[in-house]
């Protein structure tokens, strides 16, 4: 077995350039060795406490969060990431799905209602009175502190983190990932862009989105700098961009809508870029122009993935000479697929489609998780164990997007198998909405559509119900309690009768089309 | 258009957020973020800004803005009167 873990990304950096800055975030900057002191403490009180195998993450972007991530991994753990913004009862049930008995807690958090109910035990830390100067002489005599950190490989888990994404029953779906679905990820990116130590790398993404392992080991891997951007940022980052002179930038492209129209997107902007990512939803053409006009000297690349595949699978970097016309609704590619990754075209009978038609993604490779936590039968529905002429590997993992092969021999995204939106970035299943509007409001008949649209993604979703509760702001309050904060929907709608299709089905797009009438008639 | 009136403008349209909500209008503390209170997101952000330049004729430049100000009342409204000084 493969006992590499990723925290010797990080190690090496620290041996390399223990002075060189790793983290600045919320105003204080780390550098390597700090970093790596903080997380070795916060790891040795985990082993004191004979802390259990999977440990979970109450910290928002402050030096908490990546400490705890790292002491996790450095004494072998397995991390799970919780997310303060997230509703208690959904932080509840990530830390009972994944069996964490111990929480790291950045201690500002200490007053949430999520930290006063849980069950787990708190390890609080306190970074005001970390005190870097607090060094242990011994350890500086016994070994460099990349080393030491190093000492716990002997005995991992194999699994880095599991993160939980949105699942139709209403129970967040737990993807566990391995040290080496990581290891691999961060060779194939660095392969598509060579990082150095003087790079400075952004930290849009939350600890629960797994892009967010992107920002962190892909930018320790390089031993460059990680400056992480503050909440509001996020939305609007010229400002931040300029000031930390960021020379590598990742997002979601929704981003670079919201600076268009926010008008902070001018030409030459951000001339310290030089590599720019998107991931999460599709990249509209018009706006990798813009950001490639923005930030002149960097390339502007799509990435795509699912969680269960680690992070982004396939890569394309946009030219500038693509013919926009061309391309499947008007989208940047999602590309090839990366380094010695396999990817394959399915009909409905799980048969190869000809080149050029429409067919389901399934990717092949050693980015694959081992499959759902505690979960076997969707784990059996959605990895497939099956050999395909002229690929090499024989588990495969149905991603639902639908997508074909263009002209160049590049993936384009057309759409959804089943009910999967993104909404900002964030995979949501809109069964998980309906269920919790169906039990708020007292009714059987829940039906979600993700609305506003902009593009292929959407900003919020409105909820039509059928019978039950009258009061639909009571019932918002309600599903807050247990949606994140971005599937709770914007409006619900009581109407009297449901319009079916053919199939006896709810007719999505027959309720999509009265919100699109409202909208041009002036309604919101 | 001085700063009183923008923030009165402002006020009216958050406060019709927040009756949508159906939420109180006098929680509302003009040096709280919005965003920070739930009453808006960065969506709901975009569009409050697009009725305020309908409003006010003026689009906030946000180019040297700091995005921990200008998500409050007290915040955008300085934003406003920045942008206008500039014009």
């Amino acid at each position: 077995m493969n006992r590499d873990s990723i925290v010797e990304l990080f190690c090496k950096s620290v041996d390399s350039g223990p002075e060189r800055i790793a983290l600045v975030a919320d105003g204080r900057s780390f550098s390597y060795s700090e970093l790596a002191f903080l997380a070795l403490k916060l790891a040795k009180t985990l082993d004191g406490r004979q802390a259990s195998r999977r440990i979970g993450i109450y910290a928002h972007r402050t030096g908490v969060a990546y400490m705890g991530i790292l002491a996790a991994l450095a004494s072998g753990r397995t991390y799970v990431p919780l997310n303060p913004r997230f509703p208690p009862d959904r932080n509840d049930s990530i830390v009972r799905s994944a069996g964490v008995q111990q929480i790291i807690l950045d201690n500002r958090f200490l007053g949430d209602d999520f930290i006063a109910k849980t069950n787990a035990e708190l390890i609080g830390v306190d970074l005001e009175s970390e005190e870097s100067s607090d060094h242990d002489d011994s350890l500086e005599e016994s070994a460099t502190l990349g080393a030491v950190l190093k000492e716990h490989r002997k005995q991992h888990e194999s699994h880095a983190y599991i993160m939980f994404t949105s699942g139709t029953t209403g129970v967040p779906k737990g993807v566990p990932i391995t040290h080496a679905n990581v290891i691999a990820y961060v060779a194939n990116i660095l392969d598509l862009a060579e990082l150095c130590s003087t790079d400075r790398c952004s930290q849009t993404f939350d600890l629960t989105f797994d892009l967010s392992v992107h920002d962190m080991f892909v930018c320790w891997a390089a031993g460059a700098s990680l400056h992480v951007l503050p909440e509001k940022a996020v939305m609007a980052p010229a400002k931040f961009i300029k000031e930390h002179e960021l020379t590598v930038w990742f997002s979601v492209p929704s981003t670079i809508g919201f600076m268009k129209k926010l008008r902070t997107l001018r030409p030459n902007a951000f001339p310290s870029l030089r590599c720019s990512w998107f991931c999460g939803e599709a990249l509209p053409a018009e706006s990798a122009e813009h950001w490639k006009a923005a930030a002149p000297n960097s390339f502007v690349e799509n990435l795509y993935g699912p969680t269960e595949a680690t992070i982004a699978f396939t890569a394309y970097r946009w030219s500038g000479d693509e013919e926009v016309a061309h391309l499947s609704g008007g989208y940047v590619p999602i590309g090839k697929p990366m380094g010695t990754l396999e990817t394959i075209i399915l009909d409905e009978n799980h048969s190869p489609v000809e080149s050029g038609k429409p067919g389901e993604l399934c990717l092949g490779g050693n980015q694959l998780s081992p499959g759902y936590w505690n979960n076997e039968d969707k784990t059996a529905e959605v990895f497939l164990q099956r050999t395909f002429e002229g690929r090499r590997h024989e588990r495969w993992y149905r991603t639902g997007d639908l997508v074909k092969l263009n002209i160049n021999g590049d993936i384009e995204f057309v759409g959804r198998i089943d009910n999967q939106v993104k909404i900002l970035g964030h995979r949501v299943e809109l069964g998980e909405i309906e269920r919790a509007v169906r039990q708020a409001a007292g009714t059987e008949l829940a039906a979600a559509i993700a609305w506003p649209r902009m593009g292929s993604t959407a900003s919020g979703v409105v909820v039509f119900t059928c019978g039950g509760s009258d009061d639909v702001n009571q019932v918002m309050v309600d599903c807050a309690k247990t949606l994140a904060p971005y599937m709770v929907p914007k409006i619900i709608r009581k109407i009297d009768t449901f319009p079916m299709n053919a199939n006896g089905k709810v007719d999505r797009r027959e309720l999509e089309k009265q919100l699109q009438n409202e909208n041009k008639n002036g309604r919101e | 258009m001085d700063e009183s009136e923008i923030k009165t403008i402002l006020r009216e349209l958050v406060n019709g957020r927040l009756t949508a909500q159906g939420k109180a209008t006098d929680i509302l503390d003009d040096n709280v973020s919005l965003v920070d209170i739930g009453v808006i997101d960065s969506f709901g952000f975009l569009e409050l800004v697009a009725e305020l330049e309908e409003k006010t004729g003026v689009f906030p430049d946000f180019e040297d803005a700091d995005p921990d100000q200008f998500t409050s009342i007290n915040g955008l409204a300085q934003v406003i009167l920045e942008t206008m000084k500039q014009a």
